[in-house]
């Protein structure tokens, strides 16, 4: 309602977003559970007074390096860049609630990313004492990060206290905090196994290539065994809705929901019967392999983690299409046209029915729905009469619990309902990129 | 078509406003070093490989500066997004229903920011880790062309941020987010003062690594410190007519604040200009003390740029009338922090310096 809305055709701004973080959430893990094996297997390396493993680790670390400083780095400014552009309310909101965890995180990743450069650069120069101190260090910086940003994301979930005392404490302190940030630690230790394992694939050394597979399989599987129960624990902790919605209440999110399972079960039994129990056959095929289930099984479950919010994006303040819950009563009495700031016309009896129709569609749907491409909503409500998507409109989170009530007048209702039914039968002109802005046409009421 | 401007968040300021400004300002001024390093120091990095890759005896120094500045790229890098990150949290924090207007207007190019430093941040590593025949200049151009373009794309979107007056009209063209701020008379003047002040430091930093290797290598040292300060006394006097081009293109209202309109930015402004000059008087004889004249001068100059925002955004906006919900706890403890991380990167660096050779870690 109050920014302008960012017409995305196809992807829609949620697939943007999501292409983004399940990149960066796979990387960002890695950098800090990789901190941790690069360090203690440093330590272990000195103690066994190894230099074969120590060259190891050096080659390691240079894609450590090249792997999170650049596109780690990177790709977290770029899921702040598109939450910015797709959903500026609620990113202006979690702005000014976290600003100051924003600011003790950045003050985190900085010193991170000193120790990285220092670690990297320090191999030939630092004593072996300091250069572990360092290592430990970085490690710290970037576990600390990962939970001063986990807050904020658990926080859209289940902001808890803080919808009623707008407290700082109550919003970082939320209920899923402790659970998700554990989760995600033992995400972190699975990653660091999963990565070294790509690295260990290219030792030309047999024994050393057996020992550090051995070792990288070790710790996915260490990752992977607490999870299920951090899982129960996290699960216990979300909304009803949200968990209803992950078992069954929508189907999609439901099938998400398993694959998530099933995947990462795939992992963890490739993992043991490959290169845990027969490191010395272990390919770099199946190495490959169970990296890319460990990316799609990080790919669904950030899926359902986003999903299961609707309908909302901050749960109980703001619905997924940036309609504040408190503010949806007066915007159905005044309604959202004569409220909403980017609109061409703020009159429901403009002539131009299929304009205002769109506008309507804009402001309310447009966040999630794209017209033609990703949850398209042309093929939704093909061969539907208006008065039936009427009927929807009026029971909308009655009918489709994750998906928030329709705000707006009755008129605009009627309107919307109008213009969707007007979607079926209207021929898609040219290419479906031209077409996300078609019905705008200046056609009038008959 | 009458003007459209979003409402600030409703949540209020999570610290007054001149806490957050304070901020934003000083954590620019910081973002300023790395990022003209990194601008200007892929270019002549891409100069030095050319003429490196020469033969005979004239090829050497610039093959030393190759790689001193292979060495020092990707670290600046990192900390020219590292430092970047804080401003535009502050900005966002106190201008957020502007900021987040315009990126969406251009939304394209905005997002364009992230893969073109995917591209010029690895064009640094594989300029950095050249095997062969030695860093690659196409490399290091690909990096300058790639950061460039990005500073021109930010120029677009805190220059557009201040026109609320042209929104409404845009977005009604065109909703798909393929705007920029080109027509703006301020654009061009403004982008390339920041683009050439990035030689003049650039220079500076050369001029540094001179210095530093005068005592090994005194002719090559001497040589790196006298190109170095040619670049920033040239970069430097091309700044002035850059700088003065930039506020004769500023609206009228704002530009006459600096011409005496408020005593207190026409003094900041034209003594920035004063340190800059003197700093170029200075700067050849006592190398440090006419750098602590630049960063003075930078400093001022990153305050000027703050004022112009300001007076730009005086018709529609003021974020000192904002409502604050103080979050006193978590800002002090952001501020013990950020000591405390400070203390730590200066150790570890310290000992990274102070280890002169191969010690045995590896």
């Amino acid at each position: 309602m109050n920014f302008p809305v960012w017409d995305l055709p196809l992807l829609g701004g949620g697939v943007l977003i999501g292409l983004i973080a399940i990149l960066h959430v796979f990387v960002s893990h890695f950098a800090v559970g990789g901190g941790l094996f690069l360090v203690l297997t440093e330590a272990r390396a000195y103690r066994r007074n190894d230099p074969a493993l120590l060259a190891y680790l050096k080659r390691h670390s240079l894609f450590f390096v090249l792997v999170v400083l650049v596109f780690g780095a990177v790709s977290g400014a770029g899921i702040w860049w598109t939450i910015g552009l797709v959903h500026p309310t609620a990113t202006s909101t979690l702005i000014h609630v976290f600003v100051w965890a924003w600011a003790i995180e950045w003050v985190f990743f900085f010193v991170e990313i000193a120790a990285a450069f220092v670690y990297y650069y320090g191999w030939e120069r630092l004593d072996r004492q300091t250069h572990l101190t360092v290592g430990w260090i970085y490690f710290g910086a970037a576990w600390l990060s990962l939970a001063a940003i986990n807050g904020i994301l658990t926080f859209m979930l289940t902001p808890g206290e803080w919808l009623s005392s707008h407290r700082f404490v109550d919003a970082y302190f939320n209920p899923t905090m402790l659970p998700s940030l554990l989760i995600r630690t033992a995400v972190a230790v699975a990653l660091a196994g999963l990565y070294a394992l790509l690295t260990a694939s290219t030792i030309e050394d047999h024994h050393l290539r057996q020992g550090v597979t051995r070792e990288a399989a070790g710790w996915v599987l260490a990752g992977c065994l607490p999870i299920p129960l951090l899982g129960l624990w996290y699960i216990g902790q979300i909304p009803p809705l949200a968990r209803e919605i992950s078992m069954g209440g929508a189907p999609a999110v439901a099938i998400f929901a398993a694959l998530s399972v099933a995947l990462s079960v795939g992992v963890v039994l490739l993992t043991f019967f490959g290169p845990f129990r027969r490191p010395e056959e272990t390919g770099v095929v199946l190495v490959a392999v169970i990296a890319f289930l460990g990316l799609a099984v990080t790919g669904v479950t950030e899926w359902v983690r986003e999903a299961v919010r609707k309908p909302y994006i901050i749960y109980g303040y703001m619905y997924s299409n940036a309609v504040r819950v408190g503010e949806a009563g007066r915007l159905g009495q005044r309604g959202v046209l004569a409220t909403a700031k980017w609109v061409s016309s703020h009159d429901v009896n403009d002539p131009d029915w299929r304009r205002t129709g769109y506008e309507i569609f804009r402001v309310e749907c447009r966040s999630c729905h794209t017209i033609e491409g990703y949850n398209g909503i042309r093929i939704m409500v093909k061969g539907w009469r208006e008065d039936f998507i009427e009927y929807q409109l009026r029971h909308l989170n009655e009918l489709k619990g994750f998906m928030p009530p329709f705000t707006g007048t009755d008129e605009e209702r009627h309107l919307l309902a109008r213009w969707l039914a007007g979607l079926t039968g209207e021929k898609p002109l040219g290419p479906p990129f031209l077409t996300a802005a078609a019905p705008r046409g200046e056609e009038t009421r008959p | 078509m009458s003007p459209i401007l979003p409402d600030p968040d409703p949540l209020g300021l999570p610290a007054p406003a001149w806490v957050l400004k304070t901020l934003l300002v000083a954590t620019f001024a910081l973002h300023l070093l790395p990022m003209n390093l990194i601008v200007g120091g892929a270019f002549v990095a891409a100069w030095a490989a050319f003429k490196g890759r020469a033969g005979g005896a004239g090829a050497l120094p610039w093959r030393l500066l190759t790689g001193d500045l292979a060495r020092l790229l990707p670290p600046a890098t990192a900390f020219t997004i590292t430092t970047g990150i804080a401003p535009l949290l502050f900005l966002q924090v106190l201008y957020g229903q502007l900021f987040f207007t315009s990126s969406v207007l251009m939304a394209w190019s905005w997002l364009a920011v992230i893969g073109l430093l995917l591209v010029g941040y690895y064009s640094t590593y594989g300029f950095s880790l050249g095997r062969g025949s030695g860093p690659s200049p196409g490399l290091a151009l690909l990096s300058a062309g790639a950061f460039s373009v990005i500073a021109l794309i930010f120029t677009n979107n805190m220059t557009l941020m201040l026109r609320p007056e042209i929104w409404a009209a845009l977005y009604a063209g065109d909703e798909r987010g393929l705007h920029l701020n080109l027509a703006d008379p301020v654009l061009w003047p403004r982008f390339l003062h920041f683009w050439i002040a990035s030689f003049a430091l650039t220079g500076l930093a050369v001029a540094l690594l001179g210095r530093g290797r005068e005592k090994r290598d005194p002719e090559t040292g001497g040589w790196m410190k006298r190109f170095g300060l040619r670049l920033f006394s040239l970069a430097t006097l091309v700044q002035l007519a850059s700088g003065l081009w930039l506020l004769l293109s500023l609206p009228g209202p704002v530009r006459t604040l600096f011409l005496g309109g408020d005593p207190a930015d026409a003094a900041l402004l034209w003594g920035s200009v004063a340190l800059a000059l003197l700093s170029l008087a200075v700067v050849g004889r006592h190398l440090l003390a006419g750098m602590g004249l630049v960063g003075a001068a930078l400093t001022g100059m990153a305050i000027v740029r703050h004022r112009v925002r300001e007076a730009s955004l005086a018709p529609h906006f003021s974020a000192g009338r904002l409502r604050v919900e103080a979050q006193t706890a978590p800002f002090v403890l952001f501020l013990v922090l950020f000591l405390a991380g400070i203390a730590v990167v200066a150790w570890m660096v310290g000992r990274l310096a102070r280890a002169a050779g191969p010690k045995g870690a590896g």
